[in-house]
């Protein structure tokens, strides 16, 4: 998800907000071959980010 | 800001469901439902038999970093870093049904000094018989919580020193901070000084499974003084000496970061708080299927020591590269 900011333009800054979300689940059952014995695994993610940022054009120079 | 979580469960078919080692009547092992499970079984001339682990996992890490972009004139600096806290928890017991090693020592002849005479037994006769050569059992404390703090700082310029020549030049400052129990219950041994004998290191503060000599409380809870010291330069070089002929070299120092777990992962399950007993059958004291277990009081095997001042390791990189555009084929 992006919260886009303030607009372009010469000497405006720039916001950008980043929100993300990554959810995952994997459950895998042990069927191994002799000698082992059967068993399960499960495992559950969960990875969540948010960032910013903000950019400035540094201030221009105009001559005529 | 980044938060991540990973929760990784691993069972056997017979963990919180059926106590299947107690069933058989082996007894002396863990009767926690949880480690509920086969014991493993080796032989000498057979592959053994081996059941998973169940393990309980819990790892999360927060993050936050902040990096700041500034251009001026041929310089675009880059400045930098992120902190991270590190949390590890788990629930798991390495060999708390017991192992049981055949070796066909029951079985053997016996030499006219007493002792087994060399390739005389079966080991899966012994099996057959429930005689074990030798038995292994884990028990005490088998929940951990792993903490550690870790951070970062780097700045890096890219100077374009001349339109055929720029330079990549940078400087990271890494800390990776020990990991720490949140209960104290690691520990490692240490010689005494001019070799006069051994003690048992534990944190500061860490309560003890019972009255137990010989052990000194550490002044770190790591048990390992922080390693302060990881500078990491880097260098860059790209030159175009002339038109179809480009020269990129560079050089860095990566140091390696996760050590420091390999390290926690073997200061924990260590005496005080876990044992590893390691029992040895004898003909006038044979060990069985039933009785391979008698009590925790043979020779201690986990004695995982490392140097107080441990440095982490580190690997110097560096790389010369030659480009040359060769003329198009007619």
């Amino acid at each position: 998800m992006n919260l886009g900011g303030g607009g372009g333009g010469r000497g405006r800054a720039q916001n950008n907000v980043n929100f993300g979300m990554n959810w995952t689940r994997r459950s895998t059952t042990l069927v191994n071959p002799f000698p082992s014995l059967a068993g399960g695994n499960s495992l559950q993610g969960l990875n969540a980010t948010a960032a910013g940022s903000t950019a400035a054009d540094a201030p221009q120079t105009i001559s005529e | 800001m980044n938060y991540n979580h990973n929760h990784v469960s691993t069972t056997n078919l017979f963990s919180n469901v059926q106590n299947v080692a107690g069933e058989a009547g082996i007894g002396g092992v863990s009767t926690n439902p949880f480690d509920f499970g086969l014991p493993g079984i080796s032989f000498t001339s057979f592959a053994g038999l081996t059941d998973p682990v169940p393990r309980r996992e819990l790892d999360q890490t927060f993050t936050f970093s902040d990096t700041l972009s500034w251009s001026r004139g041929k310089h675009n600096w880059r400045f930098g870093g992120d902190y991270r806290r590190i949390l590890q928890s788990f629930h798991s017991a390495k060999n708390a049904e017991g192992s049981f090693v055949f070796t066909g020592f029951a079985t053997s002849q016996l030499a006219s000094s007493g002792l087994p005479a060399q390739n005389t037994g079966y080991d899966f006769a012994d099996f057959l018989l429930g005689l074990p050569q030798q038995t292994t059992l884990q028990s005490g404390t088998n929940s951990y919580n792993f903490r550690a703090n870790a951070f970062d700082v780097y700045a890096q310029d890219d100077f374009r020193f001349r339109p055929n020549l720029s330079f990549n030049l940078g400087l990271r400052y890494e800390y990776n901070g020990p990991y720490t129990e949140a209960n104290n219950q690691i520990a490692k041994p240490e010689c005494r000084s001019g070799f006069s004998g051994a003690q048992v290191i534990i944190p500061a503060g860490a309560v003890l499974p019972g009255s137990i000599s010989g052990v000194v409380p550490s002044s770190t809870r790591s048990l390992i003084n922080p390693d302060r010291n990881n500078f990491a330069p880097r260098i860059g070089i790209a030159w175009k000496p002339m038109k179809q002929t480009v020269v990129r070299a560079g050089y860095g120092i990566n140091y390696n970061l996760a050590q420091y777990e390999a390290i926690i992962q073997n200061f924990a399950f260590q005496p005080p708080f876990a044992i590893t007993s390691t029992n040895i059958s004898s003909h006038a004291n044979l060990l069985t299927l039933q009785n391979g277990f008698p009590a925790v009081n043979a020779a201690v095997t986990n004695n995982f020591a490392v140097d107080p001042n441990y440095r982490l390791g580190y690997v110097q990189i560096w790389n010369l590269d030659i480009q040359r555009q060769l003329p198009a084929a007619c």
